[in-house]
Protein backbone atom coordinates (compact mmCIF):
# COMPACT_ATOMS: atom_id res chain seq x y z
CA UNK A 1 0.00 0.00 0.00
CA UNK A 2 2.74 2.42 0.96
CA UNK A 3 6.19 2.08 -0.45
CA UNK A 4 9.08 4.31 0.56
CA UNK A 5 12.22 4.07 -1.57
CA UNK A 6 15.64 5.41 -0.65
CA UNK A 7 14.39 8.40 1.25
CA UNK A 8 16.93 11.05 2.20
CA UNK A 9 16.47 14.31 4.07
CA UNK A 10 19.05 16.67 5.57
CA UNK A 11 18.59 19.74 7.70
CA UNK A 12 21.66 21.84 7.09
CA UNK A 13 24.56 19.61 8.03
CA UNK A 14 22.46 17.04 9.86
CA UNK A 15 21.17 14.08 7.93
CA UNK A 16 17.90 13.16 9.60
CA UNK A 17 16.97 10.45 7.13
CA UNK A 18 19.48 8.73 4.89
CA UNK A 19 18.51 6.01 2.50
CA UNK A 20 15.42 4.74 4.21
CA UNK A 21 13.24 2.20 2.40
CA UNK A 22 10.31 0.15 3.58
CA UNK A 23 6.87 -1.04 2.64
CA UNK A 24 3.57 -1.12 4.42
CA UNK A 25 1.19 -3.91 3.42
CA UNK A 26 -2.52 -3.27 3.23
CA UNK A 27 -4.57 -4.50 6.19
CA UNK A 28 -1.62 -4.82 8.53
CA UNK A 29 -0.16 -2.98 11.47
CA UNK A 30 3.37 -1.73 10.94
CA UNK A 31 5.44 -0.12 13.65
CA UNK A 32 8.23 2.34 13.08
CA UNK A 33 10.63 2.27 16.00
CA UNK A 34 14.08 3.53 16.77
CA UNK A 35 16.04 5.55 19.30
CA UNK A 36 15.33 9.24 19.75
CA UNK A 37 16.46 11.25 16.77
CA UNK A 38 16.41 8.25 14.46
CA UNK A 39 14.27 10.17 11.96
CA UNK A 40 10.92 8.49 12.56
CA UNK A 41 8.83 11.65 12.71
CA UNK A 42 10.76 13.08 9.76
CA UNK A 43 9.76 10.03 7.73
CA UNK A 44 6.15 10.60 8.81
CA UNK A 45 6.32 14.25 7.82
CA UNK A 46 7.76 13.38 4.43
CA UNK A 47 5.18 10.69 3.73
CA UNK A 48 2.32 13.04 4.66
CA UNK A 49 3.83 15.88 2.65
CA UNK A 50 4.67 18.29 5.45
CA UNK A 51 8.30 18.07 4.36
CA UNK A 52 9.87 17.42 1.01
CA UNK A 53 12.56 14.75 0.76
CA UNK A 54 15.93 15.52 -0.83
CA UNK A 55 16.02 12.15 -2.57
CA UNK A 56 13.85 9.12 -2.90
CA UNK A 57 10.31 8.32 -3.86
CA UNK A 58 7.07 7.56 -2.13
CA UNK A 59 4.38 5.39 -3.69
CA UNK A 60 0.88 5.15 -2.32
CA UNK A 61 -1.22 2.42 -3.91
CA UNK A 62 1.38 2.24 -6.69
CA UNK A 63 1.03 5.92 -7.42
CA UNK A 64 3.97 8.27 -7.00
CA UNK A 65 2.86 11.00 -4.60
CA UNK A 66 6.10 12.99 -4.41
CA UNK A 67 4.65 16.02 -6.13
CA UNK A 68 1.39 16.12 -4.19
CA UNK A 69 0.94 18.76 -1.50
CA UNK A 70 -0.10 17.67 1.96
CA UNK A 71 -3.81 18.24 1.66
CA UNK A 72 -3.98 16.21 -1.54
CA UNK A 73 -2.22 13.29 0.09
CA UNK A 74 -4.80 13.54 2.86
CA UNK A 75 -7.50 13.45 0.20
CA UNK A 76 -5.99 10.26 -1.22
CA UNK A 77 -6.67 8.59 2.10
CA UNK A 78 -3.62 9.15 4.26
CA UNK A 79 -4.68 10.32 7.71
CA UNK A 80 -2.31 11.08 10.54
CA UNK A 81 -2.04 12.13 14.13
CA UNK A 82 0.77 14.14 15.67
CA UNK A 83 3.36 13.53 18.34
CA UNK A 84 2.17 16.63 20.16
CA UNK A 85 -1.61 16.61 20.04
CA UNK A 86 -3.00 18.90 17.37
CA UNK A 87 -6.67 19.16 18.12
CA UNK A 88 -8.61 22.39 17.87
CA UNK A 89 -8.86 22.90 21.62
CA UNK A 90 -11.42 25.70 21.58
CA UNK A 91 -13.81 23.79 19.39
CA UNK A 92 -16.12 21.07 20.60
CA UNK A 93 -15.35 17.40 20.18
CA UNK A 94 -18.04 17.17 17.51
CA UNK A 95 -16.66 20.16 15.59
CA UNK A 96 -13.21 18.62 15.65
CA UNK A 97 -14.61 15.50 14.04
CA UNK A 98 -16.85 17.30 11.55
CA UNK A 99 -13.78 19.17 10.32
CA UNK A 100 -12.22 15.87 9.35
CA UNK A 101 -15.06 14.57 7.21
CA UNK A 102 -14.04 14.01 3.61
CA UNK A 103 -17.59 14.60 2.46
CA UNK A 104 -18.51 18.12 3.43
CA UNK A 105 -20.06 21.15 1.96
CA UNK A 106 -17.56 23.65 3.18
CA UNK A 107 -17.12 26.04 0.31
CA UNK A 108 -18.49 29.48 1.03
CA UNK A 109 -21.34 29.18 -1.47
CA UNK A 110 -22.53 26.03 0.25
CA UNK A 111 -23.52 28.28 3.14
CA UNK A 112 -26.73 29.11 1.29
CA UNK A 113 -27.76 25.57 0.41
CA UNK A 114 -29.68 25.14 3.63
CA UNK A 115 -31.28 21.75 3.18
CA UNK A 116 -28.34 20.05 1.47
CA UNK A 117 -26.03 21.44 4.11
CA UNK A 118 -28.23 20.26 6.94
CA UNK A 119 -28.49 16.82 5.44
CA UNK A 120 -24.76 16.32 5.03
CA UNK A 121 -24.02 17.70 8.49
CA UNK A 122 -26.49 15.22 9.96
CA UNK A 123 -24.90 12.36 8.07
CA UNK A 124 -21.45 13.43 9.16
CA UNK A 125 -22.61 13.73 12.74
CA UNK A 126 -23.68 10.09 12.59
CA UNK A 127 -20.27 9.05 11.32
CA UNK A 128 -18.65 11.15 14.04
CA UNK A 129 -20.80 9.47 16.69
CA UNK A 130 -19.85 6.04 15.41
CA UNK A 131 -16.15 6.75 15.79
CA UNK A 132 -16.67 8.54 19.08
CA UNK A 133 -18.40 5.46 20.45
CA UNK A 134 -15.61 3.34 19.03
CA UNK A 135 -13.03 5.21 21.12
CA UNK A 136 -15.48 5.58 24.01
CA UNK A 137 -15.88 9.35 24.00
CA UNK A 138 -19.53 9.66 22.92
CA UNK A 139 -20.45 11.29 26.24
CA UNK A 140 -18.03 14.14 25.51
CA UNK A 141 -19.48 15.15 22.17
CA UNK A 142 -20.29 18.76 23.12
CA UNK A 143 -17.30 19.29 25.37
CA UNK A 144 -14.54 21.67 24.26
CA UNK A 145 -11.71 19.44 23.03
CA UNK A 146 -9.21 21.31 25.20
CA UNK A 147 -11.11 20.25 28.32
CA UNK A 148 -10.54 16.56 27.76
CA UNK A 149 -7.84 14.72 29.64
CA UNK A 150 -4.58 13.99 27.85
CA UNK A 151 -5.48 10.41 27.14
CA UNK A 152 -8.93 11.37 25.90
CA UNK A 153 -7.36 13.93 23.59
CA UNK A 154 -5.13 11.20 22.17
CA UNK A 155 -8.22 9.09 21.53
CA UNK A 156 -10.05 12.01 20.00
CA UNK A 157 -7.18 12.68 17.64
CA UNK A 158 -7.32 9.06 16.51
CA UNK A 159 -11.10 9.31 16.10
CA UNK A 160 -10.63 12.47 14.07
CA UNK A 161 -8.17 10.71 11.76
CA UNK A 162 -10.64 7.84 11.42
CA UNK A 163 -13.40 10.24 10.41
CA UNK A 164 -11.46 10.82 7.22
CA UNK A 165 -12.21 7.19 6.27
CA UNK A 166 -8.52 6.73 5.61
CA UNK A 167 -6.89 3.93 3.68
CA UNK A 168 -3.72 4.39 5.68
CA UNK A 169 -3.78 5.54 9.28
CA UNK A 170 -0.49 6.99 10.49
CA UNK A 171 -0.15 7.50 14.24
CA UNK A 172 2.83 9.34 15.70
CA UNK A 173 3.26 7.94 19.22
CA UNK A 174 -0.38 7.13 19.93
CA UNK A 175 0.47 5.69 23.32
CA UNK A 176 3.07 8.18 24.56
CA UNK A 177 2.40 9.53 28.01
CA UNK A 178 -0.85 7.71 28.67
CA UNK A 179 -1.58 5.49 31.66
CA UNK A 180 -1.38 1.68 31.43
CA UNK A 181 -5.14 1.24 31.20
CA UNK A 182 -5.35 3.70 28.33
CA UNK A 183 -2.33 2.05 26.71
CA UNK A 184 -4.12 -1.27 26.73
CA UNK A 185 -7.25 0.33 25.35
CA UNK A 186 -5.40 1.99 22.47
CA UNK A 187 -3.74 -1.32 21.64
CA UNK A 188 -7.12 -3.04 21.53
CA UNK A 189 -8.59 -0.29 19.36
CA UNK A 190 -5.79 -0.59 16.84
CA UNK A 191 -6.15 -4.36 16.69
CA UNK A 192 -9.90 -3.97 16.19
CA UNK A 193 -9.26 -1.51 13.36
CA UNK A 194 -6.96 -3.99 11.70
CA UNK A 195 -9.66 -6.64 11.89
CA UNK A 196 -11.91 -4.21 10.06
CA UNK A 197 -9.32 -4.01 7.30
CA UNK A 198 -7.53 -0.78 8.24
CA UNK A 199 -3.86 -0.33 7.40
CA UNK A 200 -1.92 1.26 10.24
CA UNK A 201 1.59 2.64 10.44
CA UNK A 202 2.64 3.94 13.82
CA UNK A 203 5.63 5.28 15.72
CA UNK A 204 6.03 4.16 19.29
CA UNK A 205 8.63 3.80 22.01
CA UNK A 206 6.79 1.43 24.31
CA UNK A 207 8.23 -1.94 23.23
CA UNK A 208 5.65 -4.06 24.98
CA UNK A 209 2.92 -2.15 23.18
CA UNK A 210 4.71 -2.45 19.84
CA UNK A 211 5.47 -6.15 20.19
CA UNK A 212 1.89 -6.81 21.25
CA UNK A 213 0.11 -5.42 18.22
CA UNK A 214 2.52 -4.98 15.30
CA UNK A 215 2.63 -7.42 12.41
CA UNK A 216 5.82 -5.91 11.14
CA UNK A 217 8.41 -3.66 12.72
CA UNK A 218 10.75 -1.27 10.97
CA UNK A 219 13.71 -0.17 13.04
CA UNK A 220 15.34 3.13 12.18
CA UNK A 221 18.71 4.22 13.43
CA UNK A 222 20.49 7.34 12.26
CA UNK A 223 17.96 7.71 9.48
CA UNK A 224 18.45 4.27 8.03
CA UNK A 225 16.34 1.18 8.39
CA UNK A 226 18.57 -1.33 10.15
CA UNK A 227 16.02 -4.10 10.50
CA UNK A 228 12.61 -5.01 9.19
CA UNK A 229 10.70 -8.01 10.37
CA UNK A 230 8.21 -9.66 12.65
CA UNK A 231 8.35 -8.77 16.35
CA UNK A 232 10.10 -12.01 17.27
CA UNK A 233 12.78 -11.44 14.64
CA UNK A 234 13.36 -7.89 15.74
CA UNK A 235 13.72 -8.90 19.39
CA UNK A 236 16.62 -11.16 18.46
CA UNK A 237 18.28 -8.86 15.95
CA UNK A 238 21.78 -7.92 17.11
CA UNK A 239 21.89 -4.60 15.26
CA UNK A 240 18.66 -3.54 16.93
CA UNK A 241 19.96 -4.46 20.35
CA UNK A 242 23.15 -2.54 19.64
CA UNK A 243 21.24 0.49 18.45
CA UNK A 244 19.10 0.60 21.56
CA UNK A 245 21.65 -0.37 24.17
CA UNK A 246 24.87 0.73 22.50
CA UNK A 247 27.37 -1.65 20.92
CA UNK A 248 28.55 -4.22 23.42
CA UNK A 249 25.98 -3.04 25.90
CA UNK A 250 23.75 -6.10 25.58
CA UNK A 251 23.42 -8.28 28.61
CA UNK A 252 23.70 -11.47 26.60
CA UNK A 253 25.62 -12.41 23.49
CA UNK A 254 28.91 -10.92 24.54
CA UNK A 255 31.45 -11.88 21.88
CA UNK B 1 -28.47 67.41 17.58
CA UNK B 2 -30.81 67.53 14.68
CA UNK B 3 -32.37 64.34 13.37
CA UNK B 4 -30.69 64.68 10.01
CA UNK B 5 -27.30 64.99 11.60
CA UNK B 6 -27.89 61.91 13.68
CA UNK B 7 -29.00 60.00 10.59
CA UNK B 8 -25.89 61.09 8.68
CA UNK B 9 -23.73 59.74 11.47
CA UNK B 10 -25.71 56.51 11.50
CA UNK B 11 -25.24 56.16 7.75
CA UNK B 12 -21.48 56.38 8.12
CA UNK B 13 -21.67 53.96 11.02
CA UNK B 14 -23.57 51.48 8.85
CA UNK B 15 -20.85 51.71 6.21
CA UNK B 16 -18.13 51.14 8.77
CA UNK B 17 -19.96 48.26 10.35
CA UNK B 18 -19.92 46.48 6.97
CA UNK B 19 -16.19 47.22 6.78
CA UNK B 20 -15.61 45.94 10.29
CA UNK B 21 -17.58 42.74 9.80
CA UNK B 22 -15.86 42.03 6.50
CA UNK B 23 -12.45 42.59 8.04
CA UNK B 24 -13.42 40.36 10.92
CA UNK B 25 -13.94 37.60 8.40
CA UNK B 26 -10.25 37.94 7.52
CA UNK B 27 -8.74 38.73 10.91
CA UNK B 28 -11.14 36.97 13.24
CA UNK B 29 -12.04 33.88 11.26
CA UNK B 30 -9.10 33.32 8.95
CA UNK B 31 -6.54 34.78 11.37
CA UNK B 32 -4.86 36.99 8.78
CA UNK B 33 -3.80 40.42 9.97
CA UNK B 34 -4.86 42.59 7.06
CA UNK B 35 -3.73 46.19 7.46
CA UNK B 36 -4.80 47.27 4.00
CA UNK B 37 -8.54 46.88 4.15
CA UNK B 38 -9.06 50.55 3.26
CA UNK B 39 -7.65 49.73 -0.18
CA UNK B 40 -10.70 47.61 -1.02
CA UNK B 41 -12.88 50.34 0.44
CA UNK B 42 -11.15 52.81 -1.89
CA UNK B 43 -11.40 50.57 -4.94
CA UNK B 44 -15.10 50.13 -4.32
CA UNK B 45 -15.63 53.85 -3.84
CA UNK B 46 -13.75 54.87 -6.97
CA UNK B 47 -15.27 52.13 -9.11
CA UNK B 48 -18.78 53.05 -8.13
CA UNK B 49 -18.14 56.79 -8.40
CA UNK B 50 -16.56 56.55 -11.85
CA UNK B 51 -19.26 54.26 -13.16
CA UNK B 52 -22.11 56.46 -11.98
CA UNK B 53 -20.33 59.56 -13.25
CA UNK B 54 -20.56 58.14 -16.77
CA UNK B 55 -24.26 57.44 -16.27
CA UNK B 56 -24.42 53.88 -15.07
CA UNK B 57 -27.12 53.49 -12.40
CA UNK B 58 -26.22 52.91 -8.75
CA UNK B 59 -27.96 49.54 -8.77
CA UNK B 60 -25.35 48.24 -11.21
CA UNK B 61 -22.39 50.23 -9.92
CA UNK B 62 -22.82 48.90 -6.39
CA UNK B 63 -22.30 45.19 -7.12
CA UNK B 64 -19.65 46.07 -9.67
CA UNK B 65 -17.72 47.96 -6.98
CA UNK B 66 -17.86 44.85 -4.85
CA UNK B 67 -16.75 42.58 -7.66
CA UNK B 68 -13.77 44.71 -8.68
CA UNK B 69 -12.65 45.03 -5.05
CA UNK B 70 -13.01 41.26 -4.70
CA UNK B 71 -10.82 40.73 -7.76
CA UNK B 72 -8.17 42.87 -6.13
CA UNK B 73 -8.68 40.76 -3.03
CA UNK B 74 -7.84 37.72 -5.14
CA UNK B 75 -4.78 39.49 -6.51
CA UNK B 76 -3.52 40.44 -3.05
CA UNK B 77 -4.37 37.00 -1.71
CA UNK B 78 -2.69 35.07 -4.47
CA UNK B 79 0.49 37.09 -4.14
CA UNK B 80 0.78 37.54 -0.39
CA UNK B 81 -1.10 34.81 1.46
CA UNK B 82 1.85 32.45 1.45
CA UNK B 83 3.33 34.90 3.93
CA UNK B 84 2.64 34.61 7.60
CA UNK B 85 2.15 36.86 10.58
CA UNK B 86 4.08 40.09 10.52
CA UNK B 87 5.19 39.63 6.92
CA UNK B 88 1.63 39.31 5.74
CA UNK B 89 0.65 42.38 7.76
CA UNK B 90 3.41 44.34 6.06
CA UNK B 91 2.43 43.12 2.61
CA UNK B 92 -1.19 44.16 3.13
CA UNK B 93 -0.07 47.50 4.52
CA UNK B 94 2.04 48.00 1.42
CA UNK B 95 -0.89 47.05 -0.78
CA UNK B 96 -3.06 49.66 0.93
CA UNK B 97 -0.48 52.35 0.28
CA UNK B 98 0.05 51.28 -3.33
CA UNK B 99 -3.65 51.55 -4.09
CA UNK B 100 -3.87 54.97 -2.48
CA UNK B 101 -0.81 56.25 -4.32
CA UNK B 102 -2.04 54.92 -7.65
CA UNK B 103 -5.36 56.66 -7.09
CA UNK B 104 -3.51 59.84 -6.25
CA UNK B 105 -1.34 59.78 -9.35
CA UNK B 106 -3.58 58.34 -12.02
CA UNK B 107 -4.82 61.82 -12.90
CA UNK B 108 -6.48 60.77 -16.14
CA UNK B 109 -8.87 58.43 -14.38
CA UNK B 110 -9.19 59.63 -10.81
CA UNK B 111 -8.31 63.32 -11.12
CA UNK B 112 -5.56 62.62 -8.60
CA UNK B 113 -5.51 64.63 -5.43
CA UNK B 114 -8.41 66.75 -6.63
CA UNK B 115 -10.67 63.81 -6.07
CA UNK B 116 -13.99 63.03 -7.69
CA UNK B 117 -16.78 65.52 -7.15
CA UNK B 118 -20.51 65.54 -7.79
CA UNK B 119 -20.86 61.82 -7.48
CA UNK B 120 -24.51 61.14 -8.31
CA UNK B 121 -26.84 60.18 -5.53
CA UNK B 122 -28.34 56.70 -5.76
CA UNK B 123 -31.48 56.63 -7.84
CA UNK B 124 -33.94 53.94 -8.77
CA UNK B 125 -36.18 54.60 -11.76
CA UNK B 126 -37.85 57.92 -10.89
CA UNK B 127 -36.82 58.01 -7.28
CA UNK B 128 -33.58 59.63 -6.18
CA UNK B 129 -32.20 59.13 -2.70
CA UNK B 130 -31.70 62.58 -1.22
CA UNK B 131 -32.38 63.09 2.47
CA UNK B 132 -30.36 61.40 5.20
CA UNK B 133 -33.51 59.45 6.02
CA UNK B 134 -33.72 58.05 2.47
CA UNK B 135 -30.09 57.09 2.71
CA UNK B 136 -30.63 55.49 6.05
CA UNK B 137 -33.42 53.28 4.74
CA UNK B 138 -31.37 52.23 1.69
CA UNK B 139 -28.12 51.69 3.57
CA UNK B 140 -29.84 49.93 6.41
CA UNK B 141 -31.21 47.41 3.93
CA UNK B 142 -27.84 46.95 2.19
CA UNK B 143 -26.11 46.56 5.55
CA UNK B 144 -28.66 44.04 6.79
CA UNK B 145 -28.29 41.94 3.66
CA UNK B 146 -24.49 42.14 3.97
CA UNK B 147 -24.54 41.09 7.62
CA UNK B 148 -26.93 38.28 6.85
CA UNK B 149 -24.74 36.95 4.04
CA UNK B 150 -21.50 37.26 6.00
CA UNK B 151 -22.98 35.74 9.12
CA UNK B 152 -24.36 32.86 7.14
CA UNK B 153 -20.95 32.26 5.57
CA UNK B 154 -19.16 32.52 8.91
CA UNK B 155 -21.53 30.13 10.66
CA UNK B 156 -21.36 27.57 7.87
CA UNK B 157 -18.83 24.74 7.62
CA UNK B 158 -16.74 27.18 5.59
CA UNK B 159 -16.44 29.46 8.63
CA UNK B 160 -15.64 26.49 10.81
CA UNK B 161 -12.85 25.48 8.48
CA UNK B 162 -11.48 29.03 8.48
CA UNK B 163 -11.36 28.96 12.27
CA UNK B 164 -9.61 25.62 12.17
CA UNK B 165 -7.01 27.05 9.82
CA UNK B 166 -6.61 30.06 12.09
CA UNK B 167 -6.05 27.85 15.12
CA UNK B 168 -3.76 25.26 13.57
CA UNK B 169 -2.77 25.28 9.92
CA UNK B 170 -0.86 22.03 10.13
CA UNK B 171 -3.75 20.13 11.67
CA UNK B 172 -6.14 21.63 9.12
CA UNK B 173 -3.83 20.58 6.28
CA UNK B 174 -3.63 17.06 7.67
CA UNK B 175 -7.43 16.97 7.44
CA UNK B 176 -7.25 17.65 3.72
CA UNK B 177 -7.91 21.39 3.78
CA UNK B 178 -6.29 23.49 1.10
CA UNK B 179 -5.25 26.20 3.52
CA UNK B 180 -4.05 28.68 0.93
CA UNK B 181 -7.26 28.47 -1.06
CA UNK B 182 -9.41 29.03 2.00
CA UNK B 183 -7.40 32.09 2.96
CA UNK B 184 -7.65 33.57 -0.51
CA UNK B 185 -11.40 32.91 -0.54
CA UNK B 186 -11.82 34.64 2.81
CA UNK B 187 -9.98 37.69 1.52
CA UNK B 188 -12.02 37.59 -1.68
CA UNK B 189 -15.31 37.70 0.22
CA UNK B 190 -14.12 40.36 2.65
CA UNK B 191 -12.85 42.53 -0.21
CA UNK B 192 -16.21 42.22 -1.94
CA UNK B 193 -18.06 43.65 1.03
CA UNK B 194 -15.44 46.34 1.59
CA UNK B 195 -16.03 47.32 -2.03
CA UNK B 196 -19.77 47.51 -1.38
CA UNK B 197 -19.07 49.71 1.63
CA UNK B 198 -16.83 51.88 -0.56
CA UNK B 199 -19.62 52.38 -3.05
CA UNK B 200 -22.02 53.36 -0.26
CA UNK B 201 -19.45 55.80 1.08
CA UNK B 202 -18.90 57.46 -2.30
CA UNK B 203 -22.59 58.01 -2.88
CA UNK B 204 -23.44 59.39 0.52
CA UNK B 205 -20.46 61.78 0.77
CA UNK B 206 -20.61 62.49 -3.01
CA UNK B 207 -16.97 63.52 -2.93
CA UNK B 208 -13.97 61.24 -2.61
CA UNK B 209 -10.24 61.81 -2.74
CA UNK B 210 -7.31 59.46 -2.21
CA UNK B 211 -6.72 60.76 1.28
CA UNK B 212 -10.12 59.45 2.37
CA UNK B 213 -8.49 56.02 2.30
CA UNK B 214 -5.23 56.27 4.19
CA UNK B 215 -3.58 53.73 6.42
CA UNK B 216 -5.41 55.43 9.27
CA UNK B 217 -8.72 54.19 7.85
CA UNK B 218 -7.41 50.63 7.84
CA UNK B 219 -6.27 51.06 11.42
CA UNK B 220 -9.67 52.29 12.52
CA UNK B 221 -11.33 49.26 10.95
CA UNK B 222 -8.82 46.99 12.66
CA UNK B 223 -9.63 48.78 15.92
CA UNK B 224 -13.31 47.99 15.42
CA UNK B 225 -12.53 44.32 14.93
CA UNK B 226 -10.29 44.23 17.99
CA UNK B 227 -12.79 46.06 20.17
CA UNK B 228 -15.70 43.98 18.96
CA UNK B 229 -13.87 40.75 19.50
CA UNK B 230 -12.27 38.47 16.97
CA UNK B 231 -14.70 36.20 15.15
CA UNK B 232 -17.57 38.11 16.76
CA UNK B 233 -19.80 39.62 14.10
CA UNK B 234 -22.22 41.33 16.45
CA UNK B 235 -19.27 42.78 18.35
CA UNK B 236 -17.84 44.28 15.17
CA UNK B 237 -21.13 46.00 14.38
CA UNK B 238 -21.41 47.43 17.89
CA UNK B 239 -17.78 48.54 17.87
CA UNK B 240 -18.26 50.27 14.51
CA UNK B 241 -21.23 52.21 15.83
CA UNK B 242 -19.37 53.15 19.00
CA UNK B 243 -16.19 54.22 17.25
CA UNK B 244 -18.08 56.27 14.68
CA UNK B 245 -20.71 57.62 17.02
CA UNK B 246 -18.57 58.33 20.02
CA UNK B 247 -16.30 60.98 18.48
CA UNK B 248 -19.36 62.77 17.10
CA UNK B 249 -20.85 62.88 20.55
CA UNK B 250 -17.48 63.85 21.90
CA UNK B 251 -17.33 66.76 19.49
CA UNK B 252 -20.27 68.35 21.21
CA UNK B 253 -18.90 67.74 24.65
CA UNK B 254 -15.64 69.28 23.58
CA UNK B 255 -17.35 72.28 22.08
CA UNK B 256 -19.51 72.89 25.11
CA UNK B 257 -17.33 71.89 28.03
CA UNK B 258 -13.69 71.92 27.09
CA UNK B 259 -12.09 74.92 25.44
CA UNK B 260 -10.15 72.99 22.80
CA UNK B 261 -9.73 74.71 19.48
CA UNK B 262 -11.72 73.05 16.69
CA UNK B 263 -8.49 72.27 14.88
CA UNK B 264 -7.47 69.91 17.66
CA UNK B 265 -10.61 67.84 17.40
CA UNK B 266 -9.31 65.35 14.86
CA UNK B 267 -6.32 64.72 17.07
CA UNK B 268 -8.50 64.25 20.11
CA UNK B 269 -10.57 61.70 18.22
CA UNK B 270 -7.51 59.60 17.53
CA UNK B 271 -6.39 60.04 21.11
CA UNK B 272 -9.67 58.62 22.33
CA UNK B 273 -9.42 55.74 19.86
CA UNK B 274 -5.98 54.98 21.15
CA UNK B 275 -7.12 55.02 24.76
CA UNK B 276 -10.10 52.82 23.95
CA UNK B 277 -7.92 50.25 22.22
CA UNK B 278 -5.35 50.20 25.00
CA UNK B 279 -8.16 49.89 27.53
CA UNK B 280 -9.75 47.08 25.56
CA UNK B 281 -6.49 45.20 25.30
CA UNK B 282 -5.86 45.55 29.01
CA UNK B 283 -9.30 44.78 30.35
CA UNK B 284 -11.31 43.11 27.60
CA UNK B 285 -8.86 41.44 25.22
CA UNK B 286 -11.62 39.17 23.95
CA UNK B 287 -13.71 42.15 22.88
CA UNK B 288 -17.02 43.38 24.17
CA UNK B 289 -19.22 40.84 22.54
CA UNK B 290 -20.77 37.89 24.26
CA UNK B 291 -18.53 34.93 23.69
CA UNK B 292 -20.19 31.58 23.85
CA UNK B 293 -16.94 29.73 23.92
CA UNK B 294 -15.65 31.36 27.08
CA UNK B 295 -18.88 30.47 28.82
CA UNK B 296 -18.71 26.94 27.57
CA UNK B 297 -15.17 26.60 28.78
CA UNK B 298 -15.85 27.89 32.27
CA UNK B 299 -18.86 25.59 32.54
CA UNK B 300 -16.65 22.73 31.50
CA UNK B 301 -14.13 23.55 34.16
CA UNK B 302 -16.70 23.92 36.90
Amino acid sequence: MLSVNHLKKSFGGITAVKNCSFEVQGGSITALIGPNGAGKTTVFNIVTGFMRQDHGEIFFNNKNIDELPSHKRAALGIARTFQTIRLFPKMTVLENLLLAMPNTKEQWYHAFQNSALKKIEEENKKVALTWLSFVGLHAKIDEAAGNLSYGQQKLLEIARALCRSPKLLMLDEPAAGVNPAMLKKIGELLTKLKQQGMTILFIEHDMEFVMGIADKIIVLDYGEEIAIGKPVEIQKNQRVIDAYLGVGGGLENHD
Amino acid sequence: MSGDYLLSVLNIALIYSILAVSLNLVIGFAGLLNLGHAAFFAIGAYTSALLTLVGIPFGIALPFAGILAALFGLLLGATSLKLRGDYLALATLGFGEIVRIVLKNWDGLTRGALGLVHIPRPSFLQFTVKSPFDYFILYFIIALVSFFVMKKICNSPFGRTLKAIRDDEIAATSLGKNVFRYKVTALFIAAFFAGIAGSMFAHVITYIEPNSFTFLESTIIVAMVVLGGVANIKGSVIAAFVLIGFPELFKFVVQVWIPFPASAQAGIKMLVYGLLIIGAMLYQPEGWGIRKLVRKKSEGNA
